[in-house]
């Protein structure tokens, strides 16, 4: 019975990590590099110098970063676009929108999906392509649209995941609210 | 012990439901079937930029039998092969033109969405994708018959994903086969559109 009890935990032991290894509250995920250059009033929007090729997103003026992974073939973040515009153009009315910043990034969709999707759906925030899913597969998630709230550590390792959420919100007022608690920021 | 062993699956219970809870929501890309990575191209095109578009007539998921000449002298025609229903990228590939019609409207061109699938299963499949504005055809009987004749029939039995773009009079204007593990870029597929106009 000790036998089996012994395997069992071991087995529980080898299958977690497998489980585990989507982004959680608290992991510290690397300072991914976005290979996009921003339009004039989303770099101002960020704090980006004009010109901009690319940039890392520690490099990005906030506190916290809320990112949506989303996909322009993706129906439930078609569904959800114009909402997620709500919920930004609510937060951009709060003193609380110079900290926490917003941006999309478009999970194997070209810069046209992109632009596209943005058009379609009049949408306020950034967005930036990830024609190779580069940045989905490192933030180790496969699934859109997925929301992560980060923060750069002190130290410089990386981003703290402060929040994450995989699927779509319910509400706008009650989606908002959460990440602001989540987010921490006053 | 019989302690220690109630503790331990009370864990292995509180374990289980923990790491398995998510996967019980149901959804359409829970239900997909992943063939993995796939071989990028598996045929050769016969049809080429200038040639004639070979006719046809396909059985549609709405019971009507869509034949391609009809468009003739009406809409541009693209034809959007992809490899089969319930996988992942073809399920929100086609999606993805329901969100983008007008940009095909505007360029006044009608997609036909072609796969080996029967007449039932892609029924099935757009009732699971919420639906889909453009006709979508079975090349299930003969098998494939259509898709050898324009060079896109793998061969395991499915299509390759494939565009083939067909202006007004019926002559093929672009076609190629996309590696089947990729959506081909829209900007591209607008860009053949531009060239109609």
């Amino acid at each position: 019975m000790k036998r089996f009890a012994a395997s069992l935990l071991a087995l529980l032991l080898f299958c977690t990590p497998a489980l585990a290894k989507k982004p959680k509250v608290g992991d510290v995920l690397p300072d991914l590099t976005i290979k996009a250059a921003p339009k004039p009033a989303e770099a101002a929007y960020l704090g980006l110098p004009d010109g901009t090729q690319s940039f890392r997103l520690s490099q990005i003026k906030a506190e916290v970063l809320l990112v949506e992974l989303f996909s322009m073939y993706c129906p439930h973040c078609q569904a959800e676009a114009k909402p997620l515009g709500r919920v930004f153009e609510r937060l951009m009315a709060l003193p609380q929108s110079k900290a926490l910043k917003f941006l999309g990034i478009g999970a194997g969709n070209s810069a046209y999906e992109v632009d596209t999707f943005r058009l379609l759906y009049e949408i306020p925030m950034p967005l930036f392509q990830d024609g190779d899913y580069e940045l989905l597969k490192a933030f180790g998630t496969t699934s859109t649209p997925t929301y992560l709230m980060l923060r750069p550590t002190a130290d410089g390792r990386g981003l703290k995941v402060l929040f994450v959420q995989e699927g779509r919100f319910e509400d706008e007022q009650t989606f908002l609210e959460l990440i602001l608690r989540a987010s921490g920021v006053q | 012990m019989r302690k220690t062993l109630a503790l331990l699956f009370l864990t292995v219970a509180f374990w289980m439901a923990s790491a398995l809870a998510p996967a019980l929501a149901v959804d359409l890309k829970d239900m997909l079937y992943d063939p993995g990575q796939l071989k990028p191209v598996d045929s050769s095109l016969k049809v080429r930029p200038g040639s004639p578009a070979p006719d046809f007539a396909l059985p549609s998921t709405t019971g009507q039998t869509v034949r391609l000449s009809d468009f003739r002298g009406q809409k541009n025609v693209v034809l959007s092969f992809v490899p089969a229903a319930f996988t992942p990228v073809c399920s929100d590939q086609w999606p993805g033109y329901n969100a983008t019609r007008a940009l095909f409207e505007q360029r006044e061109a009608i997609i036909l969405g072609i796969t080996t699938d029967n007449v039932p299963s892609l029924y099935a499949w757009i009732v699971e994708m919420r639906g889909l504005w453009f006709p979508v055809l079975s090349d299930f009987w003969p098998h494939g018959a259509v898709a050898k004749k324009y060079g896109v029939l793998r061969t395991s039995g499915t299509t390759e994903r494939a565009i083939v773009i067909i202006d007004k009079k019926g002559v093929v204007r672009f076609a190629k086969s996309f590696d089947i593990n990729r959506r081909p870029d829209l900007g591209l597929i607008m860009g053949e559109l531009d060239k109609l106009k």
